[in-house]
């Protein structure tokens, strides 16, 4: 196994760092590599002086150990991960697993130091923000409810910042809508910031609304409700099949199934199913390919009437007129 | 109408001094990026932030107490507004003169004009007035334009003595969306500041993107056409009362073929000039009706130069979802 490691920290000195520990060339604000290791991509985009992003899209070639080395504790590190196999998030000799069935989101303190072991073949897509604490704590304090927690969750004796979580639907969204963009277009770097933006709003809405909690140890039935969601969304053409028919695959009561559903989700599973498959029939729409019907068809809605009607109260915008605008 | 309806001038620019005028004259309170309109003039707020050097971004959000013509004066600094109109309802945005009604339910809810063209604005009163716009400073939308054929197609457009930016159109799909589930959240959040950063960022990209693939043949007319089909739909507006002149009469009156007329027509309006023509005229019949000096909907009809009240009637529904009698007994 390969062992690679990125000391950052100061300055943000990413692409310095990136390019020569995996052996990429620097291409502007890009880091392009096809070697033994690993080929894809690397985006590192400074906002201002306190807030950076880095875009990793890599598939390995051979099994790595990564370890993240900053030795500096000024910065929160936000990673949403879009992976469809699972790796390793190690720290301190705690090994947790990453991916689709598990954590995706993962908020890191800069002291913290953490190694991921990925396997051989694996895609990883990440999407990191790095935070000055400062700037965090200054938009904290705007908000009421968290305020009084700021003082001491910033405060690095008494604390050091690690959390794990699964990422809003909303944000998930976001980065699949934004992985269509090609990075040869002029306009990556506008939507990559527009994504950034739009994550670090919805996180904080998610703190506000707090309705997505996880305790730190992940059980049994967390992960089945998890795994039960993912199959969810394989057969989101389909007909929801019901609540109870859901519990039962999942081993739980039905008002267990739904309470801890809604908990993971901050949606309840009906209301997960159909928003889904709202935005599959925004994206079959998007491809051109097909009129209003065929999609209502395909998905199985009862009707056209009724597919505009939910297309408009979620998008605001009529699905044909949709279409004819694109 | 006009006449007596205060009239409020302002500038915009592309740093936050422009609101201090609004404040002046409108009364109200500054904080941070957020302006807070009195009680007077309407109830709402206002978000204004820098998201580039080059390019700012402002939302308004308000309910109209009372009419107010804005108008926005030219200036001489060289930069594009792009309007983005969600609206609850019409509001005139009036450009050298000439009345176009964006809004929610109307085609023309997307403008881009020269900050050197000046215009105004009257809302509707009591009715939520939500508009995002873009300024966009020219020299930066032109680093997107490298290519030799964009090149050619604007060049123009970026030479003031020639061709100003103007554009009136709808919005496009994907920015609609951006917009409706920006226009879900409050302007008071405190993560209002991201929400409104991305959505201007994204917003950008796809201007960006429609202006690369199908604006070119659109701004590649000389303003003295453009002015004359401008001049021609005047002329349609002042005579609603009357059945539609036909595209040969209008493209006389405008001095162009009528192919010319109508591809032009189209470009600018988004419609065709009988479909507008139409709907104006719908949109005058539902006044009529709200108006309470008609007792029948055949007079309405009759007033509006159609021989029939039962094709009148039908029109009427398409557009509206209502009968024009059941209107008429509302009021």
């Amino acid at each position: 196994m390969r062992t690679i490691t990125y000391s950052y920290g100061a300055e943000f000195n990413l692409l310095e760092v990136l390019a020569p520990a995996m052996g990429g060339s620097i291409e502007g604000n890009f880091i392009k590599g096809n070697n033994e290791l690993y080929e894809g991509t690397h985006f590192v985009m400074p906002f201002d002086n306190r807030v950076s992003a880095l875009l990793v899209d890599a598939t390995y070639k051979e099994s790595a150990l990564l370890e993240y080395r900053t030795g500096v504790d000024y910065f929160v590190g936000m990673y949403f991960h879009v992976i469809k196999e699972d790796i390793n998030f190690i720290q301190k000799d705690e090994s947790t697993l990453v991916g689709r069935q598990d954590y995706n989101l993962l908020i890191v303190d800069s002291l913290l130091d953490f190694d991921y072991v990925v396997d051989n073949g694996v895609n990883t897509y990440v999407v990191c923000i790095f935070i000055y604490k400062s700037a965090l704590k200054e938009y904290m304090d705007k908000i009421p409810i968290l305020k009084s927690l700021s003082k001491d969750v910033f405060n690095a004796k008494k604390n050091t910042i690690i959390s794990m979580d699964r990422m809003s639907m909303d944000s998930s969204i976001l980065i699949n809508d934004f992985r269509k963009i090609p990075y040869d277009s002029p306009l990556f770097e506008l939507y990559f910031k527009g994504l950034i933006y739009k994550l670090i709003g919805n996180y904080l809405e998610q703190l506000l609304t707090k309705k997505i909690i996880i305790s730190k140890v992940m059980n049994d039935d967390v992960k089945s409700i998890i795994a039960s969601k993912t199959k969810l969304l394989e057969s989101v053409d389909g007909i929801f099949p019901g609540v109870d028919f859901l519990a039962k695959q999942a081993c739980m009561s039905p008002s267990k199934y739904k309470k801890l559903f809604t908990k993971i989700s901050g949606l309840s599973p009906g209301t997960f199913f159909y928003s889904n498959k709202l935005v599959l029939a925004k994206e079959l729409l998007e491809t051109g390919k097909y009129t209003v019907s065929e999609v209502s068809d395909k998905l199985n809605y009862a009707n056209i009437s009724y597919l505009a009607k939910r297309f408009n109260s979620k998008y605001g915008i009529f699905p044909k007129e949709y279409q004819s605008l694109l | 109408m006009s006449e007596l309806i205060p009239e409020f001038k302002h500038i915009y620019s592309l740093t936050p001094e422009w609101r201090q005028d609004f404040i002046n004259y409108l009364g109200g309170t500054i904080v941070d990026e957020k302006m807070y309109f009195s009680e007077k003039w309407s109830r709402g707020s206002s978000f204004f932030l820098e998201i580039l050097p080059d390019v700012s971004v402002i939302i308004i959000d308000t309910i109209v107490n009372r009419p107010i013509l804005l108008t926005r004066m030219a200036s001489d600094d060289d930069f594009w507004i792009v309007y983005y109109d969600l609206s609850d309802s019409f509001s005139k945005h009036i450009v050298e003169d000439v009345n176009h009604k964006i809004g929610y339910k109307s085609k023309l809810n997307f403008g881009i004009v020269d900050n050197k063209i000046g215009s105004s604005y009257l809302a509707t009163v009591g009715e939520r007035f939500y508009s995002l716009r873009l300024l966009i400073r020219k020299s930066y939308i032109k680093t997107f334009f490298t290519d030799a054929e964009f090149e050619k197609d604007f060049k123009d457009v970026f030479d003031d003595k020639k061709k100003k930016m103007f554009f009136y159109g709808h919005i496009d799909s994907r920015s609609k969306v951006i917009l409706h589930s920006l226009k879900q959240n409050k302007i008071d959040d405190p993560n209002y500041e991201f929400i409104l950063k991305g959505a201007a960022f994204t917003l950008l990209g796809y201007l960006i993107e429609r202006l690369n693939s199908k604006m070119p043949s659109m701004v590649a007319h000389l303003e003295k056409d453009i002015e004359a089909v401008m001049l021609s739909q005047q002329h349609l507006l002042s005579n609603l009362l009357v059945p539609f002149p036909g595209i040969e009469l209008l493209a006389n009156n405008a001095n162009m073929s009528s192919t010319k007329y109508r591809t032009l027509y189209n470009t600018i309006f988004g419609v065709s000039p009988a479909l507008y023509f139409k709907n104006e005229k719908l949109l005058l019949a539902k006044e009529l009706l709200e108006s309470g000096d008609f007792k029948f909907v055949s007079d309405v009809a009759y007033e509006l130069g159609y021989n029939k009240t039962a094709y009148f009637s039908s029109i009427y529904k398409d557009y509206f979802g209502v009968l024009p009698n059941t209107v008429l007994k509302e009021f």
